[in-house]
């Protein structure tokens, strides 16, 4: 084989010029485009993770909006459920009903009933089975009563919570037997303005024939100017003091206020207005406790009387709008920080815990006009960063990761039951931070206390004949 | 014999053939990335699908509350549907628990079952309904957003209608000309027409099925099972509950179980009350006078709150109900 020269395969120096810069450009190009492609995928790597992220907290603030696991974990002991117990408030200065028992959220019904807070009492049976439907599955326990069975008597004196129960609207004993346009007068029985114009209760007692006792009673004495257009002026003036006592009790309708009485003291205010039907009106007359002239309880009518607000000074029976309109109630986190309402933020601090976690549960907060500054506004920044508690999805986690931090607050504001669910997302890297946030539909109180057994884990439930139904926070 | 290839022309080229290699297992590496996450947002996607269709079922339940089981148009109906002015009416039903006297409804207004005597059928206790959703090309009654139906004259002085609102059209008018007026020609508009106007174009937009769907189970008067879906069975539980008929809209038994796989399904308890209120109103106390006792409400923020906003307390209306609570369920249940 002939083999060419080594001088003459040499290159020339030309030729390494041009090869060695030719060869430079191609690395040059190669590298630059190595280096792009790289930068490309580390990037694209860190907003994979960064969506990754997002979308576990998207998924967990689902599972919260359906399950309420934010609120209370039923897989963890009692312990570590602070809303599952029921306490007094503690002997708090200026609280209502300071020194009576109440219970939180997730408190069982039974241990409500054990307690005394709402005791069981009467001879209605509790459906215990539900029915075999045609296709083989059980149905719902849910069921409403003919008119023959629930015009007996021994309905009305039915006492505690009934979970077959269907709150209908024929049914007499869910109707209030308020009259919407009683009025808290101040001042002696003249206007609550000072003007002397109309008595008190002009339109009736209605505590003689709707009340909490079933007993005959004394009702509390209280003056009038009986006559304002008399022809004597002086006879205008002429105080007569009335007085009702020993009044019959039997027949009287006590069911709504019995239920309203002792629910309003069973799971905090905004779970109160949950159990109660959308139609409620929040009056009950009352034979003992805090309660005006006419016999109402202050809780329902006194403006700002813990569970009422003071707009417009309003001092007649209220439904649910009225209650929410200028304040709202809600569910606190009971991981959130224990502060003051009106006080600064810390940068850290303690949960909440005993008194002071029941009386959040138990009182309403500015969220329209009386929050726009001042105090009010602090207690509206309160309510809502208690409630939408902002919790780290990962409990560790790379300190290059992102952060992303989940929360799901409910409040009840101008009769709407709004879910609020918001999912952060810190980048640690330039400090960036994205937020979604949305209204969620979802499992309401009374689904998420069905979800959880009564004692501890999830309730199992199914619709087959024979499957077995654990009891749960709901049952008596 | 003389090589024509040297072997230093390989290098350049195995450099530039790794590099390139290299970028391009980066790149797979990328897309395959990018594939997963986009899958992993379907995922999100169909979860967001599946609770639209909660919100779907609960506003199923509360219109069939009280509408929707019209038998005005068959007359073979048992019982008879009434006739008031020699027309079968379009009958009204009380809620799925009678508001008049607790029984399970729906009932007209003579208190006969709306329900049809087949108690294997929907409505009856016991048994579902299927809703796979889809877009229709036209919905019924379906007006346009144009607006200027009735511009009012301007520019001719001498015209009698100069500046006068003229109201000469119906407005808003029927979308795509369905049976809209004309001025010019009045007779346009006819029974015919408005029956298509009515019905609109039940036909699916092709890009929105296969999407959505609910399923009601009725497990009681007013207690409910709905199943939320986000995918293309459009709500059959499997192969066995479809009909031979239901089954041709799929190729074949497999292709359903490999859409089922692909499916999201969440089961939710519902319970329908009629003790709803129209949210907006509120009693009174300084609107009209502190010192008076009255009966009125305050409707803000309604339509029909104008200047002097007060109305009686009859204005409180409960047209569909409510729903009183709702459980998501933790496990598929054996019926639904």
């Amino acid at each position: 084989m002939n083999r060419v020269p080594a001088a003459v395969a040499a290159f020339t120096l030309i030729e390494m010029m041009i090869a060695v810069a030719l060869g430079s450009m191609v690395i040059l190009v190669a590298m630059s485009g190595f280096r792009t492609a790289s930068q490309t995928i580390t990037v694209a790597n860190r907003l994979s993770l960064e969506n990754s992220m997002l979308r576990s907290g998207y998924f967990e603030a689902q599972m919260q909006l359906d399950f309420w696991t934010n609120l209370d974990d039923p897989t963890r002991p009692d312990t570590e459920r602070p809303l599952k117990g029921d306490q007094s408030v503690g002997g708090k200065l200026n609280w209502p009903y300071q020194t009576d028992r109440r219970g939180l959220p997730f408190t069982p019904m039974k241990k409500l009933s054990d307690d005394g807070i709402w005791a069981k009492a009467g001879t209605v049976p509790r459906v215990s089975s539900p029915a075999t439907l045609p296709d083989g599955s059980r149905g719902n326990w849910v069921m409403p009563r003919p008119l023959s069975e629930i015009s007996l008597a021994s309905w009305d004196l039915d006492r505690g919570w009934d979970p077959t129960f269907y709150w209908a609207p024929h049914d007499p004993r869910t109707w209030c037997r308020a009259n919407m346009a009683e009025k808290l007068r101040d001042n002696g029985g003249i206007g609550n303005d000072g003007v002397d114009n109309l008595p008190k209760m002009i339109s009736g007692r209605y505590a003689i024939f709707g009340n909490t006792s079933t007993t005959p009673l004394t009702l509390d004495n209280y003056n009038v100017r009986p006559d304002l257009n008399h022809i004597d002026p002086a006879q205008r003036q002429t105080i007569q003091a009335v007085s009702y006592s020993g009044y019959p009790g039997a027949n009287i309708h006590s069911w709504y206020y019995n239920q309203l009485n002792s629910l309003v003291r069973a799971m905090g205010y905004a779970a109160f207005c949950e159990y109660l039907p959308a139609n409620s009106i929040y009056t009950w007359y009352s034979n003992s406790g805090d309660r005006t002239a006419g016999g109402i309880d202050n809780l329902g009518i006194v403006p700002w009387y813990g569970f009422t607000n003071g707009d417009g000074d309003q001092r007649n029976s209220r439904g649910i709008y009225r209650n929410t309109y200028s304040c709202s109630y809600g569910y606190i986190n009971p991981r959130s920080w224990d502060y003051g309402l009106t006080a600064t933020p810390p940068l850290s601090g303690t949960p909440l815990n005993g008194d002071t976690l029941r009386q959040r549960y138990y009182q309403c907060y500015e969220s329209d006009y009386g929050a726009t500054e001042n105090d009010g506004a602090k207690r509206l920044r309160w309510l809502l960063s208690h409630a939408n508690h902002p919790e780290q999805l990962l409990d560790s986690r790379p300190s290059s990761w992102p952060e992303v931090q989940v929360s799901v607050g409910r409040i009840i504001k101008n009769a709407h039951h709004v879910a609020v669910a918001k999912v952060r997302r810190f980048s640690p890297l330039n400090g960036e931070l994205i937020e979604l946030s949305w209204t969620g539909l979802g499992t309401t109180l009374r689904g998420a206390r069905q979800q959880r057994h009564q004692t501890i884990g999830w309730a199992r439930w199914d619709n087959a004949s024979g499957a077995t139904l654990d009891p749960h926070l709901d049952t008596p | 014999m003389h090589s024509s290839i040297s072997p230093r022309s390989g290098t350049i080229l195995i450099i530039v053939a790794g590099i390139s290699a290299l970028l391009a297992a980066m790149a797979l590496t990328f897309l395959v990335q990018m594939r997963s996450d986009v899958e992993e947002s379907q995922f999100v996607l169909q979860h967001a699908q599946a609770k639209l269709m909660l919100a779907a079922g609960c506003n199923y339940i509360q219109e069939t509350s009280r509408v929707g089981w019209d038998r005005s148009k068959d007359s073979s109906a048992t019982p008879p549907v009434p006739v008031v002015d020699g027309l079968r009416i379009h009958e009204e039903a009380f809620g799925w628990v009678d508001v008049r006297n607790g029984k399970t409804g729906p009932l007209n207004r003579a208190g006969a079952s709306l329900m049809g005597s087949d108690t294997t059928k929907w409505p009856h206790i016991g048994t579902f309904v299927r809703c796979p959703m889809f877009v229709r090309r036209v919905p019924p009654y379906a007006t346009t957003l144009a607006t200027g139906s009735n511009p009012i004259l301007t520019k001719d002085s001498s015209s009698p209608d100069y500046t006068y609102p003229l109201m000469r059209y119906p407005d808003p008018q029927p979308l795509e000309n369905l049976n809209a007026y004309d001025h010019a020609s009045p007779g346009s508009v006819t029974d015919a027409r408005y029956d298509q106007f009515a019905k609109g174009d039940p036909t699916p937009l092709t890009a929105s099925q296969g999407k959505a769907w609910f399923r009601i189970f009725r497990d009681g008067p007013a207690t409910f099972i709905i199943t939320c879906g986000s995918g293309a069975t459009s709500g059959f539980k499997d192969w066995g509950e479809m009909s031979t008929i239901e089954r041709e809209q799929f190729p074949n038994r497999e292709f359903f179980y490999q859409l089922k796989a692909t499916e999201l399904r969440l089961h939710y308890r519902v319970e329908w009350t009629a003790a709803g209120v129209e949210t907006s109103y509120h009693n009174l106390q300084h609107e009209i006078a502190r010192t008076h006792d009255h009966y009125e409400s305050w409707p803000p923020n309604a339509s029909h709150a104008w200047s002097s906003s007060r109305r009686t307390q009859t204005w409180l209306k409960s047209p569909v109900g409510t729903i009183r609570w709702i459980q998501r369920l933790v496990t598929e249940p054996t019926f639904w």
